[in-house]
């Protein structure tokens, strides 16, 4: 008899699960921390490159987050606040990926990232249990696993240890920073480790600052037993400086024969109204639950996977 | 041309890399930090049975490879070249040279059932069956009854090649050899 019909996941990994959804709630109703629901289904997206939604004809898009409906409440006065829902991402599917994954985003007014990033060990130790959290640049980071200095070297040098990494091709200066950053977590890192201070190309939505004479992203990333867990800012605060990497953004569509998304010009006019100074992160909520029953594969902490619908 | 996308790499898909046709092992997505997204896998080479590792970029393609793989049964040499037939429906007869047949060549004995890879209907490797019999035919006087000590010395089978074997094996016996290590296994009872 086929046991297609069976789910992805153990019954004990779903208890996990259950009880690690009910652990965070507690984690932010102590915290005063308000949950919200905002659309699944929303009538624009984001414009990233490289994440790519499911549109819904005549309706809109499948979000990729939460962010942009997180920051229109924000900027109409709702306080710190969390969503704990599905997201959706076309094309991403793999042993760490599921197209349809559960996103943990939220957001902290007045909070520097700094402040964030302690918040975020906070949730994952009463979680995973306390360990130490190491803090490195994005430098640091090449530095440590691929000998490469960064910032001392011109994009003709970085293009020539492609190779010697394993992509034989040519990538875009963008991308480039992309496959160094996926090569150098490849290999062994500190279990619990922030990576901080991006380069200024994959700011997102974060704001930007001088570091050393060079630009960065005001941007953290978790990754916790070398997955990657968290996604942080300390939220861009100027509509017009967003507007513009909206519209870099589509360029780069534009030239990889994607089509251009329209700007949310709903979330340009909250963020001219106003935006509170305040740090968001988004966390793989599946991932954490994969890291807590020790899964090798995300399905396995999955009720269904995209593969076993 | 038939050729696949990233998305769709998985274990056995035989693609064509950088002109070498390979068979692929594993394959992972990795997209950290909502850059560009890339697929990271490793390829065994049909040719020179190396394995790389490659990244590339998700939605690349490669050219599928042209490989078949199917079952013959060794012929003869006629020491340019090893002969071979496919067994049942065809009875098709397939030459190839030294470099093709490589280490193979020391555990064809006649009839073996072995494994052929052919590329654009080309012969590129042969791997011979994982257990052989074979007859020895150059050892040193076997020392009878000398099953405990744990000696070994060299001998020299009919397909050519020189294993390590106990003691008390002698010129005439037939062995049972495991051909991916080279190893003695036993004597055989047929």
């Amino acid at each position: 008899m086929s046991t297609s019909w069976q789910p992805s996941a153990s019954i004990d990994n779903l208890r996990v699960r259950a009880q690690i959804l009910w652990d965070i709630r507690k984690f932010f109703h102590n915290r005063n921390i308000l949950e919200v629901q905002t659309p699944l289904l929303g009538r624009t997206t984001v414009t990233d490159r490289y994440i790519a939604s499911y549109e819904i004809a005549g309706e809109g898009y499948l979000q990729t987050s939460p962010e942009y409906l997180l920051k229109r409440l924000l900027a109409a006065g709702m306080p710190c606040c969390y969503q704990l829902a599905s997201v959706f991402r076309h094309g991403e599917s793999g042993r760490w990926h599921n197209p349809e994954f559960t996103m943990l985003e939220w957001y902290r007014i007045g909070f520097s990232a700094t402040d964030l990033r302690r918040e975020v060990s906070e949730l994952i130790d009463g979680v995973l249990g306390v360990a130490e959290y190491v803090t490195w640049s994005f430098n640091t980071l090449l530095k440590q696993q691929l000998a490469i200095d960064f910032t001392q070297s011109s994009p003709q040098q970085l293009q020539s240890i492609l190779p010697k990494l394993g992509y034989h091709g040519t990538l875009a200066p963008n991308e480039v920073n992309d496959f160094l950053y996926s090569q150098a977590t490849q290999h062994p890192l500190p279990p619990r480790l922030f990576i901080c201070d991006f380069p200024k190309e994959s700011a997102a939505l974060a704001k930007t600052k001088m570091v050393n004479g060079n630009e960065v992203a005001e941007r953290f990333e978790l990754w916790v037993n070398q997955l990657e867990i968290a996604n942080g800012y300390d939220e861009l605060l100027d509509a017009a400086e967003l507007s513009q990497r909206m519209d870099q953004d589509n360029q780069l569509r534009d030239d990889d024969g994607l089509p251009k998304i329209a700007k949310d010009t709903k979330l340009l006019a909250a963020m001219e109204h106003g935006l509170p100074t305040c740090s968001g992160v988004a966390l793989g909520f599946d991932r954490l639950c994969a890291l807590k029953v020790n899964a090798n594969r995300l399905e396995e902490v999955l009720s269904f996977s995209n593969d076993q619908l | 041309m038939t050729s696949y996308s990233t998305n769709e790499f998985k274990p056995g898909l035989k693609v064509l890399l950088e002109g070498s046709p390979c068979t692929i092992l594993e394959a992972e997505f990795v997209k950290p930090g909502k850059g560009q997204a890339f697929t990271r896998a490793k390829f065994r080479n049909f040719i020179t049975g190396r394995v790389w590792e490659r990244t590339l970029r998700s939605g690349e393609t490669l050219e599928a490879a042209d490989i078949i793989e199917f079952e013959v049964d060794y012929l003869y040499t006629d020491g340019y070249e090893w002969h071979f037939m496919r067994p049942e429906d065809t009875f098709e007869q397939f030459a190839a040279k030294e470099e093709v047949v490589g280490e193979a060549k020391n555990w064809l004995i006649e009839q073996a059932r072995c494994t052929m890879t052919l590329w654009n209907g080309q012969p590129i490797a042969v791997s011979p069956p994982n257990f052989i019999t074979v007859e020895v035919t150059d050892t040193d006087p076997g020392l009878k009854g000398d099953t405990v000590s744990g000696g070994s010395k060299p001998a020299k089978l009919a397909t050519g090649a020189t294993i390590r074997v106990p003691l008390f094996i002698s010129n005439g016996d037939m062995l049972r050899v495991d051909t991916r290590t080279g190893e003695y296994v036993g004597r055989s009872k047929d």
